[in-house]
């Protein structure tokens, strides 16, 4: 819409001075750089460090460890048997330890599972300790909430199966 | 309703639906192991439909009548099908049971009954055993699944 001439219009901008506009900025800036020089030399110690990142749940990271266990106990058996049978088994134990390891919130400190070292198991002993995991899981279920629980429950069951099949 | 009621109610339904799914199973199954195991799991089941619906009565509410027939089990025309079937009857307690165990995992204001729980821990572990033995049984494998109770 082009002016009306009519109208009295604002007297052009004298391009020799800073506008107001410019002045207000570097006025602006100049405090912003005072208050700056004031924190770096008098606060700069008062920096708060940021907080370390939170643990993993002990019961979970339990869990985790207690999967790795039964793994090593398969990967270490003498007698397999049926080995599509034991093949299937693993893969139980591989998706509990997946969905386990999922449940680690994110930002957690880095956490450590123990390494089992690796030990001949007859499988007899196998189903012994699928059913020591089975009752494990439970109890840990037990004690946690949410997904967790539902999720430690879900492998006590899953446990208890395979003492079922490996028996 | 709360989630807590709708979920236990659903535990009762599933267990009803088992004992009446057993018995369409049941006389289609010849070999006498089968014929056992189904006896048995149907003798399990009835107990617990009876021992759930007394424990929802004690907590005030009033238990779902189980259904006159169950469509959705038929048909059953041979032992392997009744084999199935009782897979099926199994995976959906499984699926129940743990439905409850995450509704009382869940912190919430209700109040669980006390060893309800337990309850579905071990409903949803004896369920998941069943249902291993009658893939074994019916030939399916994986005979086991990872997560017992979640749908796949």
């Amino acid at each position: 819409m082009q002016p009306d001439p009519a109208e009295p219009q604002p007297p052009p901008p004298d391009p020799r001075s800073p506008g107001r506009r410019a002045f207000l900025v570097g006025a602006g800036a100049a405090v912003v750089v005072g208050a700056g020089a004031g924190v770096a030399s008098g606060f700069a110690w008062h920096k708060p460090e940021p907080a370390p990142p939170p643990p993993v749940p002990a019961d979970l990271v339990a869990a985790i460890a207690a999967e790795a266990v039964l793994l090593a106990a398969i990967d270490a058996i003498t007698e397999p048997g049926d080995a599509t049978l034991l093949a299937a088994v693993r893969a139980d134990h591989v998706a509990h330890e997946a969905a386990l390891r999922a449940l680690v919130p994110e930002g957690s400190a880095p956490y450590e599972v123990p390494k089992p070292a690796p030990a001949a198991t007859s499988r007899h002993e196998l189903v012994a300790r699928e059913r020591s995991a089975s009752t494990q899981a439970a109890r840990r279920a037990a004690a946690a909430s949410g997904t967790l629980a539902v999720l430690l429950a879900s492998i006590a069951a899953c446990e208890a199966g395979h003492v079922e099949l490996l028996s | 309703m709360t989630a807590l009621e709708t979920a236990w109610q659903a535990a009762l339904a599933a267990e009803q639906q088992a004992v009446f799914g057993y018995g369409l199973a049941g006389p289609h199954l010849t070999a006498a192991a089968d014929v056992n195991r189904a006896r048995a799991d149907e003798a399990a089941h009835r107990t617990l439909q009876t021992s759930v619906s007394a424990q929802l009565v004690a907590a005030g509410l009033t238990p779902v009548a189980p259904q006159p027939d169950y469509p959705g089990l038929y048909p059953v025309a041979n032992a392997t099908a009744a084999r199935r079937l009782a897979v099926r009857l199994e995976q959906n307690c499984a699926t129940a049971w743990r439905y409850l165990y995450a509704a009382l995992a869940e912190d919430g204001p209700t109040s669980p009954p006390t060893g309800l729980r337990a309850t579905a821990q071990d409903s949803l572990t004896a369920s998941a055993v069943r249902a291993v033995r009658w893939r074994k049984a019916a030939g399916v494998s994986p005979s086991t699944v990872a997560f017992p109770g979640v749908n796949s």
